[in-house]
């Protein structure tokens, strides 16, 4: 059942605004305390990587081999840059001799690859995205912060970059009797994983998304059709996308159909 | 924006003002500036217990699917930490949540000694939501949603592992995960429908009633396995350190999509009607679904190696090979019910669809068998050289040897309804399918850093993809005779990039990259030019991501990041254009099918004006369009497309301020804005989408004893979605309580 949504008058904002700076303002002039968020390390201090490596050591030591480590710079400004640009200052995790509470964990939040990473936040906010910002996945099931390619696979990697989103979507992973060819340069091809505003994290929701590669000259340009597979598309994209029932259906590719349909 | 996000991960985002500012003035601590003892230090060891409620107006399903929770609400153990050093160097960890209502699980332990072993085991599930909406007609707000709105998957894994590592001995690793994906979610593949109030626009006189668009929901029922065990032995002998493992995995998935077509609708018989209606002129309700089983076993085996030869040059190398199967079973029943006779008179055809007279095959089939053989190669070589301290240069090398076959049958369903006598027609054909697949792919990649000047780091990479291959295939045949396709790629991807640190106050970054990629195709079909499938698919994209942090005052910190890309894509020829034909149009010849753009301007202020408050404030400005057939269609072409445009721009706003000595309270307000909705292409779907979410949430945190700590939030969410008619709007008010208790 739909109804019809109610929104808010002005008079909340009004309210609820003067409330909020009512109790700021009090707060400031009776409080000496500091407010930092958790996680919090109270009194922390950086200590550089090597005091890292005291305890992992074959973290601190892929680290150098990372897509991350080509940031680090020499000389006593970038003297933080490493292992506690995101984990936070380690000087009171050392102390303790360890601990989940005295280290920032960014395998729990995606808070710490925003700071650098900011546009990620504004795709992973988008409606449809991978659930990260609601905490049922982190950036580093896809991501290797620690070592190697910070997207995983691909190039002179013994895996590929696929193989990253198959390990989940196992039903587009294939062997298929037809293959879509697009999925040897990648789901990245049609998909987002970080969000897009279309359903499916799909880069375009429209026809665009297949005409951008098959597309084909028409016999005269401007003669109203829409060539794709050697036929003129026009009239079936008035239909919907290509992707619609009784047409291409199996994007990812296809057991019984080549111009793949399931 | 989602609820659980705006109530569960709040402390997150204020994290990151810390980190912002630790990443800029690097040197500087992170001593809080406070005479007072801070009273929410995270405990090491504490269990949350948490409780939300949703009471939403409009739309459940899309506030379910948009903010990731139950639209009731939620309740349970949202978080549980525990760790301890026991006896004999013995060190337990454990943490979980059981979330009741959004059916989000986690139980996991750990129990190690140091230079013994570990066990870890564990099972996590959560659950994703879906709305189960299909598409919308402005023109006469035609609007056909599922019946059940409410899906949802759950996804879960199991795992258990066991590591040996005594000192001195080969490191023992056995691992076993079962992960599983089960539930119904929604799908694009939408269905047809006559409603849509818009008038025939194609030359298929056989359809009196309106054309026929496809807007209908479907959606899809999941019920995939996957099972792996892995075996890993690893030692260092000297300053080699070689891995070897053995990885067993299984997958067993069998989906179904549901197709609805036509729903409701029922042709009426007499007048003009055809003796036979195929396929292509069916209007009546047609229900069915694809049911696919995959079974697939897959055997991996992978050596790596990696040895230090001094202190500069490190060498690696790695083998992998794998061996799979996999079968193949499957259906797509379409039942439909065409009128005989009378109008009265319908009769049932159980299957339905055609092949053989000329309909889109597959539309009907069953008894589908079949299965797939592939083995796999891979060899990977490399060095790392530290030339000087301050240049790195990364080399490898990467060969791919690819081999896959497969092959299914099956039967085409075709029955003719011979409508005036009701008497059924089974025309009904067996064909099978195969195709072999060979790669044989060479990957050279090569990457340099530079630290030699002073608060600068540069750097540089570039890998190449060469692939010669075949591609054979036999597509509807009762011979299997493969046909030859000569497949080759070239990718290259080239970026280069530096980083300036020239004080504390200022972090500036750049990166620019190129990709240049080439596929051909080239099939010999026989031996008449006109017979030959020959292509080149090219795309060139290039882009350019800045980034600057800048600490403008002791207490506000910006950064910027700008992220460009614009690419063309083009269809070529191989060698002289073929010519169709046909005269309609001309095959192959050099086109470009794209033309794309895209920007993307973020911005984070992290302000702390006075040392009990922090703010901070988040911006995303997208500017996105590709432009493939429009306008250059030209004429009734330019009715039913229209560039494909992803504006959008969300934000968010943080405030934190302290109320009394152990009392915090937080604001937070997120917005999301796309404006793309098109809908004067009135003859065919709308493009683009237009959507407007707004929420705000407020919170007090309160220490109520040492190890006592309570949440309350209160929130506000609403949503409008323009791509969906409205049809998906919703508002809601949520409130959320916790209790944490450290112990």
């Amino acid at each position: 059942m739909i109804t019809k949504p109610r929104s808010w008058s002005k008079n909340t904002f009004l309210f609820g605004g003067v409330s909020l700076w009512a109790v700021l303002l009090i707060s400031c002039t009776m409080v000496d305390r500091a407010i930092v968020a958790p996680p919090h390390i109270a009194g922390a201090s950086f200590v550089g990587d090597k005091e890292c490596a005291q305890c992992h050591e074959e973290t601190v030591k892929g680290f150098e081999h990372s897509t991350h480590a080509k940031l680090k710079v020499q000389g006593e400004n970038a003297k933080g840059l490493g292992c506690e640009s995101c984990h936070g200052p380690g000087s009171t995790h050392v102390q303790a001799g360890g601990g989940m509470g005295s280290i920032v964990n960014p395998g729990k939040s995606p808070e710490a690859c925003f700071q650098c990473h900011l546009d990620k936040r504004g795709e992973f906010s988008l409606p449809n995205s991978h659930p990260v910002m609601s905490g049922k996945m982190t950036c580093t099931e896809c991501h290797d912060p620690h070592k190697g390619k910070a997207i995983k696979g691909g190039a002179g990697h013994l895996t590929s970059e696929k193989e990253t989103c198959t390990e989940c979507h196992t039903a587009q992973k294939g062997p298929f009797v037809f293959e879509h060819n697009a999925m040897r340069e990648g789901c990245t091809t049609c998909h987002n994983p970080h969000g897009t505003v279309n359903q499916k994290m799909l880069v375009q929701r429209d026809s665009n998304l297949c005409l951008k590669c098959h597309l084909q000259h028409p016999a005269v340009d401007g003669n109203a059709t829409i060539i794709a597979g050697g036929e003129d598309h026009r009239t079936r994209m008035q239909n919907g996308t290509c992707w619609v029932s009784g047409c291409h259906e199996a994007v990812h590719g296809s057991n019984v159909s080549k111009p793949l349909r399931y | 924006m989602n609820t659980q996000m705006i109530l569960r991960s709040s402390s997150g985002l204020a994290a990151s003002t810390l980190l912002a500012l630790t990443s800029v003035h690097a040197a500087d601590t992170a001593k809080p500036a406070s005479s007072e003892k801070d009273p929410f230090a995270p405990a090491e060891n504490y269990i949350t217990i948490s409780g939300q409620y949703n009471g939403v107006s409009g739309d459940e399903a899309a506030f379910q699917a948009k903010n990731w929770t139950a639209k009731n609400g939620f309740g349970g153990i949202e978080d549980f930490r525990f760790g301890k050093s026991l006896k004999h160097d013995f060190e337990i960890k454990a943490d979980g949540h059981a979330l009741v209502g959004n059916a989000d699980y986690l139980a996991h332990i750990n129990v190690s000694k140091n230079e013994f072993g570990s066990v870890d085991a564990g099972y996590s599930r959560f659950r994703t939501y879906y709305d189960g909406i299909g598409g919308f007609f402005p023109s006469n707000k035609a609007w056909f949603p599922l019946v059940n709105q409410d899906l949802h998957v759950d996804r879960s894994k199991l795992w258990a592992q066991a590591s040996l590592t005594l000192p001195n001995l080969p490191t023992l690793t056995v691992r076993y995960t079962h992960e599983t994906r089960d539930g119904t979610k929604d799908s694009t593949i939408w269905g047809d429908t006559s409603n849509t109030g818009i008038p025939i626009s194609s030359v298929n006189a056989n359809n009196p009633v309106a054309a026929n668009r496809k807007i209908i929901a479907s959606y899809i029922d999941l019920d995939e396995k996957r099972q792996t065990l892995e075996g890993t032995i690893k030692h260092t002998f000297g300053k080699t350190t070689v891995q070897g493992s053995v990885i067993g995995e299984t997958i067993d998935n069998v989906d179904t999509r549901y197709l609805n077509k036509y729903p409701g609708e029922a042709r009426p018989a007499g007048g003009a009607a055809p003796a036979f209606w195929l396929w292509s002129q069916g209007s009546n309700a047609i229900n069915g679904y694809h049911t696919q089983g995959v079974k697939t076993n897959a055997l991996t085996f992978l050596v790596k190696a990696e040895t230090v030869l001094s202190d500069d040059i490190t060498a690696f190398a790695g083998v992998s090979y794998q061996h799979s199967t996999t079968d193949f079973t499957g259906s797509r029943p379409l039942t439909t019910s065409i009128a005989v006779g009378t109008i009265a008179s319908y009769s049932v055809v159980q299957q339905y669809g055609g092949y053989a007279t000329g309909g889109r095959a597959p539309g009907s089939y069953q008894d589908f068998t079949g299965g797939s053989r592939s083995k796999r190669l891979t060899a990977n070589v490399g060095v790392d050289v530290k030339v000087v301290d301050t240049l790195f240069i990364e080399t490898a090398l990467k060969v791919e040897d690819l081999y896959t076959q497969s092959d299914d049958a099956l039967t085409y369903n075709q029955y003719l309804v011979n409508q005036t006598t009701g008497v059924v027609t089974n025309n009904s054909l067996g064909y099978s399918n195969a195709s072999k697949i060979t790669e044989l792919a060479w990957i050279p990649e090569l990457s340099v850093r530079y630290t030699g000047m002073k608060d600068v780091s540069m750097y540089g990479s570039a890998d190449y993809r060469h692939v010669p291959g075949t591609e054979n295939t036999a597509y509807r045949t009762s011979t299997n005779l493969l046909t030859n396709a000569d497949v080759t790629e070239n990718h290259g991807n080239y970026t280069v990039g530096a980083n300036w640190i020239p004080n504390s106050n200022f972090t500036g970054r750049i990166e620019t990259f190129y990709k240049n990629h080439r596929n051909s195709f080239n099939a010999n079909v026989s031996t008449a030019p006109t017979d030959k499938s020959q292509f080149i698919l090219g795309s060139r994209y290039s882009g350019t991501r800045l980034s600057a942090t800048v600490k403008i005052l002791p207490t506000l910190t910006s950064t910027t990041r700008y992220v460009y890309q614009a690419g063309k894509m083009d269809l070529g020829a191989v060698g002289t254009p073929v010519v169709a034909a046909t005269s309609s149009f001309t095959r192959y010849a050099s086109y470009e099918t794209a033309d794309s753009i895209s920007r993307q301007i973020s911005e984070t202020i992290d302000w702390t004006p006075v040392k009990q408050v922090y703010l901070q404030a988040n911006l995303n400005i997208a500017f996105d369009t590709m432009q493939t057939a429009y306008p250059k269609a030209g004429g009734r072409g330019n009715d039913v497309i229209r560039n494909a445009d992803n504006n959008y721009w969300n934000a968010s706003l943080l405030i934190g301020f302290v109320v009394d000595k152990v009392t915090n309270a937080e604001f937070q307000y997120t917005h999301y804005r796309a404006d793309n909705f098109k809908s004067e292409t009135w003859i065919t779907q709308p493009y683009g989408a237009g959507a407007k979410n707004y929420t705000a949430t407020v919170a007090v945190k309160r220490k109520l004893t040492d190890k006592l700590l309570a949440e309350l939030k209160v929130g506000y969410l609403s949503s409008r979605n323009d791509t969906s008619g409205g049809n998906t709007d919703y508002t809601a008010r949520v409130a959320y309580v916790s209790l944490q208790q450290a112990f």
